[in-house]
């Protein structure tokens, strides 16, 4: 063997072990950093040092996140050069070397990938000491996939621990919602009631509410929020907020009062989030034994007579938030012991089985009649497992709430 | 769903087809926007072939109709079908909006400058 053939092959074998050690040192800083912003603030100072450059800079596009560029030295190179090179690295799927250009001595941009795809670039810019070649590439290459590997990691970690700290606050905010929910059905002279909330997901736009004056006289509402979630949520809780207020302040607020009452103080929330809520409120009195009430867009509400059949109440407001007045009237009815009010949202019967079809009105109306004579609790029961076992394994798609009401014998 | 815009005489049109659901309802609500930006806002929506609607895209047609009168404009229905029609009764959302049989009776109703009676 040659002196010089022998002088490049020991040069080559240094050169691979300053690769070695240069890669080994970047897989141990970075390994430290566990936000993505650390760890490309790292990688660019570790990149220029590695490759012997004047200036390193990283340059990161991520899904749902504002472009991540880090330098070393901080800003030596402009922004919109780094997105430039990136742009070009996207669309060529190719690397840049060029040496001697108008600004630069050298450049050499790479590409990152995540996850099988371009999503930054590395640059590297003015070599100390002479052009780029072949050699800084496959050196800068092998830089830019270990970090994107890393980087990777990163990404994976964040995304993990901010899924789980939503989870967490849906879990709470699930808490909270049904710790606002009444924990025992009120206790009325004359009256059986079971109540009985199920939200699609963690927290549901439905919701109902029940004050009683000294067991003689019970206030009760439920109410429905358009769309799901945490923002139906939050609209509801304002209007149960909205509506005990009114009770409490005058214990004589006739329904379709209290609903005026709410409108009139939501309407712009409502307008502002786009939404509306459909809204039923009703009052008892033991002593006459009368049901008061106003319904504001909702249904299904489900008033059996003794002896009858079961039949809608009908709506004659609009919901809540769709317009500056709601139009709802007051109205009244006997409730006597064996007459029936079942109360819910369609989240029953808008629940639809793998054929698509959906539960219904008139499914509702003769389980009604069916169950007239069982106690409140075992209506709900049956109620909610007859809309179980249709829609058996399909994802429950809306809120579910049902409130029963039977007159007793006082 | 599938969705068409047209213009006519002034009025922005939109037809609606198929399922009108919380899926459906984001384009909805975009092309609601830009065309309640213009003053005033003159908005038909053909429903004559929308099978399904759910509380949000109700929620969504509210809230068109709402900026449409706020800014001195109008967002009509018209040709509703039997399902939905009950949607619409039901929730009494049949007060709130002017819903018409044709497009012919819908279009004339622009003729006359919408007044807000409160």
């Amino acid at each position: 063997m040659s002196e010089t053939h022998l002088t490049a092959l020991t040069a080559e074998l240094v050169n691979s072990q300053d690769q070695l050690i240069a890669m080994y040192e970047l897989s141990q800083a970075m390994r430290e950093k566990l936000n993505i912003i650390d760890a490309v603030d790292e990688l660019a100072h570790l990149a220029a040092r590695t490759m012997k450059a004047e200036a390193a800079a990283v340059i990161l596009i991520i899904a749902d996140r504002p472009t991540i560029i880090s330098q070393y030295p901080e800003k030596s190179i402009q922004h919109n050069l780094l997105e430039d090179w990136l742009q070009k690295i996207q669309s060529s799927q190719y690397y840049i070397l060029q040496n001697q250009t108008p600004d630069l001595n050298s450049l050499l941009a790479l590409p990152v990938h995540l996850n099988g795809q371009i999503s930054g670039a590395l640059a590297i810019v003015n070599k100390v000491g002479g052009p780029m070649g072949s050699p800084d590439r496959k050196l800068g290459q092998a830089i830019a996939n270990q970090a994107g590997a890393h980087l990777e990691n990163v990404l994976f970690v964040e995304r993990s621990v901010s899924e789980a700290r939503l989870q967490t606050e849906l879990q709470l905010a699930r808490d909270v919602q049904v710790q606002l929910l009444p924990q025992y059905p009120p206790e009325v002279t004359g009256l059986d009631i079971t109540a009985f909330s199920k939200p699609a997901l963690h927290v549901g736009g439905d919701s109902y509410d029940f004050i009683t004056q000294d067991s003689s006289q019970l206030h009760f509402c439920l109410g429905d929020v358009s769309g799901k979630g945490m923002s139906a949520a939050l609209l509801m809780t304002m209007v149960r907020t909205t509506i005990r207020s009114a009770w409490r302040f005058n214990h004589h607020i006739s329904p379709a009062r209290v609903i005026d009452r709410t409108n009139t103080s939501l309407y712009d929330d409502f307008t502002e989030t786009g939404m509306f809520a459909t809204l039923f409120v009703a009052d008892y009195n033991c002593d006459d034994s009368t049901l008061h009430y106003a319904n504001a867009g909702h249904s299904p509400v489900i008033y059996r007579p003794k002896g009858g059949r079961a039949r809608l109440l009908e709506a004659d407001g609009v919901p809540v938030g769709v317009l500056t007045d709601s139009l709802v009237e007051d109205h009244s009815l006997l409730f006597e012991a064996g007459d029936l009010l079942v109360v819910c949202t369609d989240g029953l019967n808008e629940a639809r089985n793998h054929a698509g079809d959906l539960f219904g009105h008139e499914k509702l109306l003769n389980l009604v009649d069916n169950l007239s004579d069982h106690t409140s609790e075992v209506i709900t029961e049956k109620l909610m497992a007859a809309v179980s076992e249709f829609s058996a394994d399909q994802p429950q798609a809306d809120d579910q709430t049902l409130v029963v009401i039977r007159a007793v014998s006082k | 769903m599938v969705m068409e815009e047209k213009k006519f005489e002034g009025i922005d049109v939109l037809t609606l087809e198929g399922r009108f659901d919380a899926h459906t309802v984001g384009a909805v609500n975009k092309w609601l926007d830009e065309v309640t930006s213009k003053l005033p806002p003159q908005v038909m929506v053909n429903m004559e072939a929308v099978h399904f609607v759910d509380s949000a895209g109700l929620a969504a047609l509210v809230r068109g109709m709402k900026r449409s009168r706020e800014l001195g404009g109008n967002l009509v229905l018209y040709r509703i079908q039997q399902p939905v029609r009950i949607i619409f009764e039901l929730t009494r959302l049949d007060k709130a909006f002017d819903i018409f049989d044709s497009e012919e009776s819908a279009t004339a109703s622009f003729a006359i400058p919408y007044v807000m009676v409160n």
